[in-house]
């Protein structure tokens, strides 16, 4: 052997692993358990460390900058409580696809299995909120295990990947020859020729397609090709909540979200449809509604890169295994040209008879009010980030999204805290763009302490809260749906966040302070670094129109326009 | 990773598992034998069979044995058939620790011969000396 033999303890071959796979930045909390990754980090030279306040936080920060840049980012935990605090970031990044590499301290492998001080099964914990995991059993094996967990993180359906490595192992020594290759995804399957001829002649015999395009088209960096074929056949195209962005909302096309609070619209031309071209989608029950019920005239074709999600809520006539993008480039010298008249005009019919609420829009005292001067105020680079609840779905319904990888919001899972971190790490991961999270009064308290950081960070991140003393949503569906027995759901106590901003050192704005909300607004949303602005509306605002759950999404109810308007709250 | 387990003969099956479909290429109709490819470490099996207890499929036997070097194991999975079936076959197939899956439909020779040894206490003489070898 001519190589000289490389002699390393473990934690200093993760770190070099890590600068391998050109890694800049980690979010993560030191403890007991993972202090000698912690030792070798702070020798790295390429490697800048980003300290949260709440391991969750720390986890959410790693989703943000895979998020907006596509690329596996990581994030450390310390064992037991470091570990169990992370593991809800994680879960949220498997339900919604996204590669982060969680690496994890344990207690050292004499003491596995004792109960000793920090332990938890974090091995175990993390086997369903994964998409694979690893415990480091000695230090030569991170070699083969670093690699291959940004490898599984980025191939396929991307996903998270946590790595648990004893204490004793960070600190072993292994000697080996050579680096290995930083793991790469594997290249995507290729579309079978059969099923792509068949897809496309579905699409040339029908006479009302819809496009349904969901995150997987933004993860396979499709969008530009799925406006292409929608546009040369001319088929409208619904996104999912996770696919918005794909085609800007402002393009003649776009229908916008679909499912449980799109406009009434979009799920009424999806009733009729006699094609659903479905892209990067799982059939979610919130975009579906009573899945049975759902495009109950229409032929299937499904295009996935997961076989498992084929024929796994609907039975596809139809279906391409592969990336979106791929699929599309397949797909489109073989489908033809076709102005389709007659179903755009019905589709133009259908959105003018059931034209979308936009109650407010000029009010700078209601959400859509809000939302719609905000966009007005941002370019199109703009990042915009939201938490869980009302608001989350006012944005989505009201936001005219421009790009792709510009929306970040916690689909799957649903996870109130996930925006003020998460727009963090979008803010650290592309400091060129503007970072604007909606959150609620509800949401903004389950990570507030990130506050901290983004100051520390100094992120150009301004968090919009939109405030009613409640947690909306669940105060919404109690009075729709438990005949209004409004319980455990409104806060008695007032929370003054402007305070609380600037006890952080966030500079903060009460717009319902300000003579001109307005000029606020404008003045408060140029940076740099954090801002808070806070806006009080009204309790009884709702998310409308809505498919009850489990209904079919025909039965929506109605958008009202006539929302009494009463202070709940001051 | 080499524990071989199978329900007491006289288990009933549980209430909660879904009536089993019949298909034409399975006459038997009521149980399918899945053959895995296994990585051999301490938390394969964890994954394999978290994976049925998340989708409430109940394994009615398993046997594990290492191969080779054993640094694969190969793993006979005895479930009820019925329409869940293909999705997880599906989900098996995308585990990382899963190099293989083989579906042999109602054909289930192997646990035949287990329920053999357990029912009767027989060992055939190829089993005692398999059995001799791993321990």
């Amino acid at each position: 052997m001519t190589a000289h033999t490389i002699r390393m303890s473990g934690a200093q071959i993760v770190i070099h692993l890590l600068e391998r796979q050109k890694i800049s930045t980690i979010a993560g909390i030191p403890g007991g358990a993972n202090l000698p990754l912690y030792d070798a980090l702070s020798r790295s030279r390429s490697i800048r460390h980003v300290l949260a306040r709440h391991e969750q936080g720390a986890g959410f920060i790693a989703q943000g900058m895979a998020r907006v840049t596509g690329a596996p980012a990581v994030c450390f935990a310390t064992s037991g409580p470091g570990a169990t605090n992370i593991l809800t970031a994680i879960a949220d990044a498997k339900l919604d696809s996204i590669p982060v590499v969680c690496i994890t301290g344990q207690t050292p492998r004499p003491l596995i299995g004792t109960d000793s001080f920090q332990e938890v099964d974090v091995y175990g914990m993390s086997i369903p909120i994964t998409k694979h995991n690893f415990m480091a059993r000695s230090a030569g094996e991170l070699l083969e295990i670093i690699p291959e967990a940004f490898r599984i993180a980025s191939s396929g359906r991307p996903g998270p990947v946590l790595i648990d490595i004893p204490k004793d192992v960070q600190t072993e020594e292994a000697t080996f020859d050579a680096w290995p290759e930083p793991g790469r995804p594997d290249a995507p399957p290729e579309p079978d020729g059969s099923a792509v001829a068949r897809a496309a002649s579905f699409i040339n015999a029908s006479r009302r397609p819809i496009l349904y395009i969901g995150g997987g088209v933004i993860q396979a960096e499709a969008s530009a090709l799925a406006v292409a074929l929608a546009e040369k056949a001319s088929i409208p195209t619904a996104m999912s909540l996770m696919g918005l962005g794909a085609v800007p909302s402002a393009h003649p096309l776009a229908l916008g979200m679909l499912g449980m609070h799109a406009a009434r619209a979009t799920n009424l031309a999806l009733e009729e449809c006699d094609l659903l071209i479905a892209a990067g989608v799982r059939f979610d029950d919130r975009a579906t509604g009573k899945v049975e019920a759902f495009c109950p005239q229409a032929k299937i074709v499904h295009i996935d890169i997961d076989p498992a999600e084929i024929d796994k809520l609907k039975t596809p006539h139809a279906a391409i295994v592969g990336d979106a993008g791929r699929v599309f480039e397949a797909l489109l010298p073989q489908v033809e040209r076709n102005p389709r008249r007659d179903w755009l005009t019905r589709v133009g019919k259908l959105q003018e008879e059931h034209p979308f609420a936009r109650n407010g829009a000029d009010d700078l005292g209601s959400p859509c009010g809000i939302i719609t001067r905000t966009a007005e105020l941002l370019d199109e680079d703009a990042v915009i980030v939201t938490d869980v609840g009302q608001h989350q779905m006012w944005t989505a319904q009201h936001y005219p999204f421009r790009r792709p990888r510009r929306w970040l919001t916690s689909g799957g899972l649903g996870t109130m805290g996930f925006g003020l971190p998460s727009a963090i790490g979008a803010a650290l991961a592309r400091p060129q763009s503007q970072v604007v999270c909606f959150s609620g009064d509800g949401s903004i308290m389950m990570n507030i302490q990130e506050l901290a950081t983004a100051v520390e960070q100094n992120a150009n991140v301004t968090v919009i809260v939109l405030n009613n003393c409640a947690l909306g949503l669940v105060r919404q569906q109690q009075s729709l749906f438990y005949g209004n027995r409004i319980y455990a759901s409104v806060y008695p106590s007032q929370v003054d966040f402007v305070k609380i901003a600037e006890g952080f050192g966030v500079k903060a704005y009460d717009l319902a302070r300000a003579s001109d909300p307005s000029a606020m607004l404008e003045q408060a949303l140029k940076g740099p670094g954090p801002r808070l602005i806070h806006a009080r509306i009204d309790a009884n605002e709702q998310v409308l129109p809505m498919t009850p759950p489990g209904a079919a999404n025909k039965d929506m109810i109605e958008g009202e326009s006539h929302v009494r308007h009463f202070r709940a709250c001051a | 990773m080499s524990a071989i387990s199978a329900p007491a003969p006289d288990a009933p099956t549980t209430a909660s598992d879904a009536p089993a479909r019949g298909k034409e290429d399975r006459p038997d109709g009521c149980f399918a034998v899945l053959e895995l490819a296994v990585k051999n470490h301490p938390g394969a099996l964890s994954h394999v069979c978290g994976l049925f207890a998340r989708r409430a499929y109940n394994l009615e036997a398993m046997a594990c044995l290492p191969t080779g070097d054993g640094k694969i194991s190969r793993l006979w999975l005895l479930v009820h058939e019925d329409e869940r079936l293909p999705q997880v076959i599906k989900q098996v197939r995308k585990l990382e620790d899963v190099a293989e899956v083989i579906d042999h439909g109602s054909d289930r020779k192997i646990f035949v011969k287990l329920e053999g040894v357990l029912l009767t206490g027989e060992e055939t003489e190829a089993a005692r000396q398999e059995s001799d070898k791993l321990h």
